[in-house]
């Protein structure tokens, strides 16, 4: 409350406390003591006299509105007239009301309340909106230059095998291989728009229909990890996989291979050509498969976070991928009603792992 | 230290191709190689380094986004080292809007992914001789 007159403040607080509110109630009288109030903070009204002598309604209103855009400013008048209260409105006052009719505060006071409830709910929506927008936008750059990358090997492969056919190499092991590198970059584009699509459905409806079937988890890992092999071998990493019998349960095949490849192709891109192991292991109800790389790690601040969308440890311009892969993961895994889990040092490397309930495999539980 | 191969017979400059990806690497190697050149390969920074110091390209084709070592961090540190630093590099880039920071790297050229071979083809001829 601005107010030179220690009365009239009493007033406007009478008139408050009749009105029901219970008022945490400052009073200030100069421009300086009404910006140490306004710095401190958590007030939801300013109500103005509006001549006192140190300070008069229009300079404090000015002062406010410097301090926020949206904190309510109530003029309270005696003999202010009608011109001067349009003069204060169009300033940015909230309202006015006169000394003669105070009883009007109550009411103007629990609007003013609503209105900057109602703004500062619409700025909130507005702020996430354009996060999520701007998270959309950057994940639309990393995933164009993702595509572009199989894409690029794509149009590269296709020259050559056309050079070749062209200088009547036709039917010859050398183009055979061209023809067969066509192929497995167009399988990569193909992997590629899938996994963006299932981030699209994911983020979308949040739904996802599982397809399940019974597998033997142990058999997928091997899979996965034959794949990887030439890509293990590259990055230097002798990639190891250990199974302790058959560990088989009712899960989305397609699903889980693509967790696994998740992980294991982030073993191979931040394993740092340290060796990788692979194990698969039954404990009471759950199916367990752990990913352990010797790495780089991850900071004890980035764990939790790796598993959001569009998150990654590390700059995106060092290693490639769309930043989605373990939230993904990590969805997929709970429609299963499994979770997965990471326990890394930085610069020691990082176990990754998988928890699947076993309960719905035939001869289960259920 | 001279420059000049004296004696040597008169070969053409190696290109060197430094990308993280394994097809776009061999296939560019492949194609390169089809003009007769002979081409050099390294996957990230670090290896291009290596690869520039032991091979004294014609030129360089540097991907910019690499694990370990990227393009910028390794035209830095080519630049800081007067031995190398007069090596031509092409920036090959797939990600947008980077125009700035290609430009600060002082490229003779700069071509995005996908990549047009003939285009790529012009500025090898132009450095390898």
């Amino acid at each position: 409350m601005v107010e030179d007159s220690e009365d009239d403040a009493r007033l406007v607080s009478l008139e408050l406390r009749r009105g029901g509110y219970a008022p945490d109630l400052e009073r200030v009288a100069s421009p300086s003591s009404l910006r140490v109030a306004l710095e401190r903070g958590g007030w939801d009204v300013v109500v103005s006299g509006h001549a006192p002598p140190r300070l008069n309604g229009l300079d404090a209103l000015q002062i406010v509105r410097r301090f926020s855009a949206d904190l309510p400013f109530l003029l309270v008048s005696g003999g202010l007239g009608e011109e001067g209260a349009v003069d204060a409105l169009k300033q940015g006052a909230s309202d006015f009301v006169t000394k003669q009719n105070l009883g009007r505060l109550v009411t103007a006071i629990a609007r003013e309340l609503e209105d900057a409830q109602v703004r500062r709910e619409k700025r909130a929506a507005h702020e996430a909106l354009e996060q999520a927008v701007a998270a959309r936008d950057a994940f639309l750059s990393i995933a164009s230059h993702e595509l572009k990358t199989p894409l690029t090997a794509l149009q590269l492969q296709l020259q050559s095998l056309t050079r070749s056919v062209q200088q009547g190499d036709a039917g010859t092991e050398r183009v055979s291989e061209r023809i067969r590198s066509v192929a497995r970059s167009t399988e990569r584009l193909g992997e590629l728009v899938n996994r963006l699509l299932d981030v699209s459905r994911i983020t979308r409806g949040g739904e996802m229909e599982l397809v399940k079937e019974e597998f033997d988890l142990g058999e997928l890992a091997r899979e996965v990890a034959s794949r990887f092999q030439d890509a293990a071998a590259e990055a230097g990493s002798d990639l190891r996989i250990v199974l302790d019998g058959p560990v088989r349960g009712m899960w989305d095949r397609m699903r889980i291979d693509a967790i696994v490849t998740n992980l294991l192709s982030n073993a191979v891109k931040y394993g740092e050509g340290k060796s990788i192991e692979v194990t698969v292991r039954a404990q009471g109800v759950r199916a367990l498969l752990e990913v352990t790389d010797h790495g780089i790690g991850i900071a004890a601040d980035d764990q939790a976070r790796i598993f959001g969308r569009f998150e990654r440890a590390v700059s995106e311009r060092h290693y490639g991928g769309f930043g989605v892969g373990l939230w993904v993961a990590r969805r997929v895994a709970e429609e299963h009603g499994g979770r997965v889990r990471v326990t890394s040092r930085p610069g020691r490397g990082s176990t990754f792992t998988l928890e699947l309930p076993r309960e719905n495999a035939v001869g289960g539980a259920r | 230290m001279s420059e000049v191969h004296a004696g040597a017979a008169p070969a053409r400059r190696p290109v060197l191709v430094v990308d993280d990806d394994r097809d776009i690497r061999e296939t560019l190697r492949e194609l390169i190689e089809d003009e007769g050149y002979e081409v050099a390969t390294a996957k990230n920074g670090a290896e291009a380094l290596e690869q520039v110091r032991a091979v004294r390209p014609g030129i360089v084709l540097l991907d910019l986004f690499m694990p370990g070592m990227d393009g910028a961090e390794f035209r830095r540190l080519q630049l800081e080292d007067p031995e190398i630093a007069g090596v031509p590099v092409v920036v090959i880039s797939a990600a947008v809007g980077l125009e700035d920071r290609v430009a600060e790297m002082r490229p003779i050229d700069h071509l995005e992914k996908p990549i047009r071979l003939d285009a790529l083809l012009a500025v090898v001829a132009r450095h390898c001789r």
